[in-house]
């Protein structure tokens, strides 16, 4: 059975190719348009194996949604990957203390994005 | 008094001229590849701004070179005046930032749109591919590594047919052969037949001479007489029973030469039979020997396909980028608008752009020439940067 994975993004069409590179890679793909669409997802969805996320977005942004993610007893074992344009560290430390797993910053390699979901969706 | 609207014209014309629009001229330069993504109607309030820009940087140069900073609060009557001269200027703006905000939205969103179709289009345009059999090699087995399994087991089973075949061939051979030996002994039978049927023939002449002879000795040949009849008898009953195994011998002869021939006839056939089906099997295998070739040529091709499907999402998340710059731009253009609209004095020119960095998310939106910023603009998309894993 194809692992699922939700993709948060401001951007329709980024999210369009994140889920073009991962659905041909043989995962299924939810949606997300902030962070606040993200848990509402999370919450409806099933069984969700990794989560990938963008940073800057409006409503909740990514940092926020992974620390939101992290207190949830249900969600708070999901790794996420964030996927960002964002290059400043101190951002990718905020990241890395609310609890991401990886850090991929835009545009994207979809080898590289790939290899990173199957080692994190596989733990 | 000083009117504050007239500070506020005089300084947000300089701030305009000096600050704000080279970098959104920059943004406009970085957005050019976009060009046959969106509507010609959409561009022309960017275009309308940079002739604007351009026009307000030729009329004032030496007033914009002379100012040092736009924080430093013009009093008096040279501002007044300046101020007056420039409130058309803050009714123009007022009147022209929100329609600039809308253009810059819809643009966004126009490439946004653009965007998805051309990904929903590419990706049914690849699913069709794949399933025209068009697979990279990479990753699990495709339908071109099941078509050299099958056509090695279909040459192993078909080859193990030919041998059947073959072994049959040479068994119906050797039962050709034990035929002609039957054919032999019964030719040999006949033979032996006739000499039987020879022997009673000198058995009987020998009879009759026995009886002239008895016939001779008179009475005391009487005995012999009667043996000499009894051995002819014998001999006329040999003779027959020769000539009935004559008969039969030459019966069997006739079937076992018909059977020698339907064999031999059969042997023939069954050669070229053999010889056809190996033919047809030798064509069979390099018919799925082609259709291998051609699944590697497919699988080859898949990978070239994969490869640049790669590149292309690498290369379409140049709207992603675009459109952060737009953002951040359209977010100053409402905050210029608010700014003007409070009538409250402008704040100084580092704290305005200090403001403006903190939405700074990319390189090269940290990079403030112009020149630097319309080079990167209209490079393609940057090389994907290694993952950090914490």
């Amino acid at each position: 059975m194809a692992k699922t994975v939700l993709v948060v993004d401001d951007s329709s069409s980024l999210r369009a190719l994140v889920k073009l590179a991962l659905v041909r890679a043989g995962y299924s793909v939810i949606e997300g348009a902030d962070g606040k669409e993200g848990l509402a997802q999370l919450d409806k969805a099933g069984k969700v194996h990794l989560i990938v996320s963008d940073v800057n977005m409006p409503n909740m942004d990514g940092i926020t949604f992974v620390q939101q993610i992290k207190q949830h007893p249900k969600h708070k074992f999901i790794p996420v990957i964030m996927l960002t344009t964002e290059d400043e560290t101190a951002k990718m430390q905020q990241a890395k203390a609310a609890g991401a797993r990886a850090w991929l910053i835009k545009p994207f390699n979809p080898p590289e994005l790939l290899d990173a979901v199957s080692r994190l969706a596989a733990a | 008094m000083t009117r504050p609207s007239v500070h506020i014209g005089n300084s947000a014309s300089m701030f305009l001229k000096r600050r704000l629009i080279p970098p959104v001229l920059a943004c406009l330069i970085a957005a050019i590849p976009l060009l046959n993504q969106v509507s010609v109607f959409t561009l022309i309030p960017p275009i309308a701004m940079a002739v604007l820009a351009a026009w307000c940087l030729w009329r004032t140069p030496e007033r914009a070179a002379n100012d040092s900073d736009m924080g430093c609060a013009l009093v008096g009557s040279t501002a007044t005046a300046a101020g007056q001269e420039h409130q058309p200027l803050n009714h123009l703006l007022l009147g022209v930032l929100p329609i600039w905000h809308q253009h810059v939205v819809s643009a966004r969103t126009q490439i946004d749109e653009a965007v998805n179709d051309l990904v929903g289009n590419f990706a049914s345009i690849t699913d069709q591919f794949e399933a025209a059999g068009f697979r990279s090699s990479d990753g699990a087995s495709g339908p071109g590594d099941e078509t050299a399994s099958i056509l090695s087991l279909c040459e192993n089973e078909l080859q193990q047919v030919i041998s059947l075949m073959n072994a049959l061939t040479l068994s119906k051979g050797a039962m050709n052969a034990s035929m002609q030996e039957l054919l032999q002994a019964t030719k040999e039978l006949q033979s032996m037949a006739q000499g039987v049927a020879q022997i009673a023939s000198q058995t009987n002449l020998l009879a009759i001479n026995a009886a002239i002879e008895a016939a001779h000795a008179g009475d005391s040949g009487r005995g012999f007489a009667a043996i000499a009849k009894e051995i002819r008898v014998l001999s006329q009953s040999s003779a027959q029973t020769a000539s009935q195994i004559t008969e039969r011998i030459g019966r069997v002869t006739e079937i076992m030469n018909g059977t020698t021939q339907a064999a031999a006839k059969a042997s023939t056939d069954e050669e070229t039979a053999i010889e056809r089906s190996s033919g047809t099997v030798s064509d069979v295998l390099n018919h799925m020997r082609q259709l291998s070739a051609d699944a590697q040529t497919m699988r080859d091709r898949g990978h070239v396909i994969r490869t640049d499907i790669e590149q292309l999402i690498i290369g379409l998340q140049f709207q992603d980028r675009v459109n952060q710059l737009m953002s951040v731009v359209d977010g100053d253009i409402n905050r210029l608008r608010d700014q003007i609209a409070s009538e409250d004095p402008p704040p100084p020119v580092a704290q305005w752009l200090d403001e403006l960095q903190r939405h700074y998310t990319m390189r090269e939106q940290r990079h403030s020439a112009v020149a630097e910023l319309a080079e990167q603009g209209s490079a393609p998309a940057q090389p994907a940067r290694k993952v950090v894993f914490f």
